[in-house]
């Protein structure tokens, strides 16, 4: 017997539909965090464990798999998760009948969380919606079996979602003090998680001065089957919209040398109060433009009066899937090549690095295959499908420092002072 | 013989060395430095104390060499801080006039001037100075001292500088917990220096001092008398011998040896084919090191801060009027080529700053590095001189008071 059943959830909004829908323990805790954020959203959450469900009270909760795992989860097998993810389709469905924008958050690693994702993007994306995962991806020390859920779990959302935004844990240790405590790193992962969320709905919920909403993201987004990265920051004061441009290149999920220069899409969402000015928006758009030469860059800006004097700004960035068809470690192998400076040897290590935690190419999944069930190793990154089936990773080593190494950077114009001078500029010094 | 309240001390717990100034406001109201200490700084890092205990220690030290030398026991010490966390803007607040008369008083002056001050501080921070600058009354004419104009709104400028209170604590628990010496105040290092090597001439002309230290660069831009821009980039020679130790694979020890001997901000034509010879020692081969390179690499980190300081002082329109020119003190001061190099990318006359108007040992106070020691001994001789007044604070200049009350 189901003890929540789906019955229970709110009938879909007419227009527009916003849905959040956590899955798995963590994904429950962050839409249940988000849920009183704005009341025209619905979010709800997904898990195989009923237990962990009923702690997130005020959200329509939905158990899967229940009739096999009697609620009392999967025990961190994702192939079991996936397995009655698929045997649970109808109720699953029943999630996402309508259409508009899903965002799913997840924290990969887990079972539940890792193996109904893609069950769930592969059905909404089939019903009309526009699929954003936003998923943490867990620690190194978590150990082989949470890095392997996460990786399998990633691999199949890449031709599951339309947007995948992976925010690693590792990546924001690597950025966050050495002597920070394990329960305020979580926090910090949580904040960024819900902060981009946050501003996704604010994206559709403010007053548009620049109108940007869901048929703009799916158009962009569409097909495009990436994985990106995304950050949402916040300023007051006179200078607000340059400390936002400063905090947005400094933020740990877009700090990667080549995350702008490399853009394909990327989307820029500001909010601001009554006392928004149209200079801040031509001043950030410029940042943007000029740090993303090649991308196609959308803007959006929405007034709340909640924000007076403040300044929020939401960046999406979906990496170039253009024709070119070599994975993200061969390209920065050729870079490396081509500018053998310090930094491109770093910029090959930390690829090297990276490698071991999501393939670049490879053991992609087929079309249509969410879950696990439809995974095949294909290599050379062609896919069935015509999609490009491999994404450019985003790294979160930090580069070459020195003395510097481990301390905050200091930051100005999306790079980090910290590191030589010579090496961000390629000066060889033979 | 010893008068608390006459004797004023500067602390400056710098990336590279504690400053300590000790300084005197005679009957004539000169000041004279009867004082110094200096010690190496450990537990600092881009100007932000990281280790409270090992600076604490540096700190006692360089306090109990400038107690000795001034025959006095410090009490209290106006603090230098600085670091990545400050941010400096440009704050305005408004006030209407209450009274049937219209006419402004020095209650409703206070009154904008605190409204003023207190926007757009996030939480986390705390305010470090406040510069009151010039005011608008019924959004028209511009005063310097508007008190006993009639209008119906005032709306006062005032120049904020802002610091992350945690991070400031630590500079404070570096002083205060392992000495009985207490903190006055807590005074933008930028400033301080501005105070020490600056005329009013100079201040009333136009002028940008860069205080050029071993972690952050400071900066501070006077015009017409009054602090119009400031703020730090935390970069400086730390940064310098960072990028030569890594670029020429040496200790971090020898690039810092290496930076002060041969070091230069510019390319030398003349170094293009000489090479440095670091003799091995404990058996390790000896290492040749090109001067072009080390050159090169320095070049390229100081072109850069500079380019950055110039770029965000670009949107200032007061840069272009600082006739005085560029004033470089601390110790990155003493790298040669970086007064040419600073004149080519400000396109303005640019000098070497030497405190002004102190008396004392003249090998304190031709050395860069204790601008801003000297400079917050001045700042303490002003702040005690105004006070008594309520609010007002002619800090920086002849004319009309110009300070709003300070924290």
């Amino acid at each position: 017997m189901n003890p929540e059943p789906v019955s229970t959830l709110p009938a879909p909004a007419v227009s527009p539909v916003v849905r959040i829908v956590g899955v798995g323990g963590a994904g429950g805790r962050l839409a249940h965090a988000l849920s009183p954020m704005d009341p025209a959203v619905s979010a709800m959450a997904v898990d195989t464990d009923a237990w962990a469900l009923r702690r997130l009270e005020g959200i329509p909760t939905v158990t899967v798999g229940d009739s096999v795992l009697r609620g009392l989860g999967c025990g961190g097998d994702a192939l079991q998760a996936a397995t009655v993810a698929e045997h649970d389709q109808a109720r699953l469905k029943s999630l996402v009948s309508g259409t508009g924008l899903l965002v799913l958050m997840v924290g990969m690693g887990g079972g539940a969380g890792s193996g109904i994702v893609p069950v769930l993007a592969r059905l909404a994306r089939d019903s009309g919606w526009v699929v954003v995962v936003i998923a943490t991806v867990p620690f190194e020390f978590e150990g082989p079996l949470r890095r392997a859920n996460a990786h399998q779990g990633l691999t199949a959302l890449r031709s599951a979602a339309d947007l995948v935004i992976p925010i690693s844990l590792q990546g924001l240790m690597r950025s966050a003090a050495e002597s920070a405590r394990a329960e305020e790193l979580l926090r910090w992962a949580n904040d960024f998680v819900l902060g981009v969320a946050r501003e996704l709905l604010r994206m559709l919920s403010g007053t548009p001065l620049i109108p940007l909403g869901i048929a703009d993201l799916a158009r962009v987004f569409r097909g495009r089957q990436t994985e990106g990265g995304a950050a949402a920051v916040e300023a007051s004061g006179e200078l607000r919209s340059r400390e936002v441009w400063d905090l947005l290149c400094a933020h740990p999920l877009l700090r990667s040398p080549n995350a702008l220069a490399e853009a394909g899409v990327i989307v820029l969402q500001v909010a601001g109060g009554p006392d928004l000015k149209i200079e801040e928006l031509e001043w950030l758009e410029k940042r943007v433009q000029d740090a993303a030469p090649r991308a196609q860059v959308l803007l959006g800006a929405v007034t709340q009066p909640v924000l007076a004097g403040r300044l929020t700004a939401l960046l999406v960035v979906a990496p170039n899937t253009g024709n070119t068809t070599s994975s993200s470690t061969s390209e920065a192998e050729a870079e490396a090549e081509v500018e053998p400076s310090p930094a491109g040897k770093a910029a090959r290590k930390e690829a090297l690095m990276f490698e071991d935690l999501v393939p670049a190419s490879g053991g992609s999944a087929g079309r249509g295959g969410g879950g696990f069930s439809g995974r095949s190793g294909t290599g050379g990154g062609k896919t069935r499908s015509g999609f490009r089936n491999f994404q450019q990773q985003f790294d979160f080593a930090p580069r070459w420092r020195g003395r510097f190494e481990g301390v905050e950077g200091t930051l100005r114009g999306g790079e980090n002072l910290d590191e030589p001078t010579f090496a961000r500029r390629g000066v060889k010094l033979n | 013989m010893f008068n608390p309240g006459q004797i004023l001390v500067g602390l400056e717990i710098g990336t590279s060395k504690i400053c300590v100034a000790v300084g005197e406001v005679t009957d004539a109201g000169e000041l004279t430095i009867t004082g110094f200490g200096q010690a190496r700084s450990r537990g600092v890092l881009k100007g932000e104390v990281m280790d409270v205990e090992k600076a604490g220690e540096d700190v006692r030290e360089a306090l109990a060499q400038a107690e000795d030398m001034a025959d006095v026991e410090i009490e209290g010490v106006f603090l230098a801080v600085t670091g990545n966390h400050i941010r400096a803007l440009n704050n305005r607040g408004v006030h209407s006039i209450p009274t049937v008369d219209r006419k402004i008083t020095e209650e409703d002056v206070h009154e904008a001037l605190r409204n003023a001050k207190g926007n757009n501080c996030p939480a986390g921070y705390e305010i470090v100075d406040s510069v009151r600058q010039d005011f608008r009354v019924d959004q028209h004419s511009v005063y310097e001292n508007p008190v006993g104009v009639v209008g119906s709104r005032i709306e006062a400028s005032v120049h904020v500088i802002q610091g992350n209170s945690r991070k400031m604590d630590f500079s404070r628990r570096a002083v205060e917990g392992p000495t009985p010496v207490r903190v006055e105040k807590a005074v933008f290092s930028g400033l301080a220096s501005a105070l020490a090597v600056l005329t009013t001439e100079q201040k009333d002309q136009g002028a940008l001092v860069l205080d050029i230290g071993g972690g952050t660069t400071e900066y501070a831009l006077f015009q017409k008398g009054l602090l119009r821009h400031s703020g730090v980039l935390a970069v400086g020679g730390d940064h310098v011998s960072n990028d030569l130790a890594l670029g020429l694979d040496i200790p971090l020890s020898l690039a810092e040896e290496l930076k002060l001997t041969l070091g230069a901000a510019v390319v030398d034509p003349d170094a293009e084919r000489a090479v440095h010879t670091i003799p091995g020692i404990q058996g390790l081969p000896e290492r040749r090191v090109s001067l072009a390179h080390l050159h090169r690499i320095m070049a390229l980190r100081w072109e850069e801060t500079l380019e950055l300081i110039a770029r965000e002082l670009a949107e200032s329109q007061w840069l272009r009027q600082a006739r005085a020119g560029i004033f470089l003190c601390g110790g990155g001061a003493r790298t040669p080529g970086l007064d040419a190099l600073a004149r080519r990318i400000f396109q303005l006359p640019v000098a070497h700053g030497h405190v002004q108007n102190v008396s004392g040992p003249m090998d304190v106070l031709e050395n860069p590095e204790f601008a801003t020691a000297i400079g917050l001994v001045r700042y303490g001789a002003m702040r005690s001189r105004q006070q008594p007044r309520r609010w007002s604070f002619p800090l920086l200049g002849s004319l009309a008071p110009r300070f709003g009350r300070q924290n």
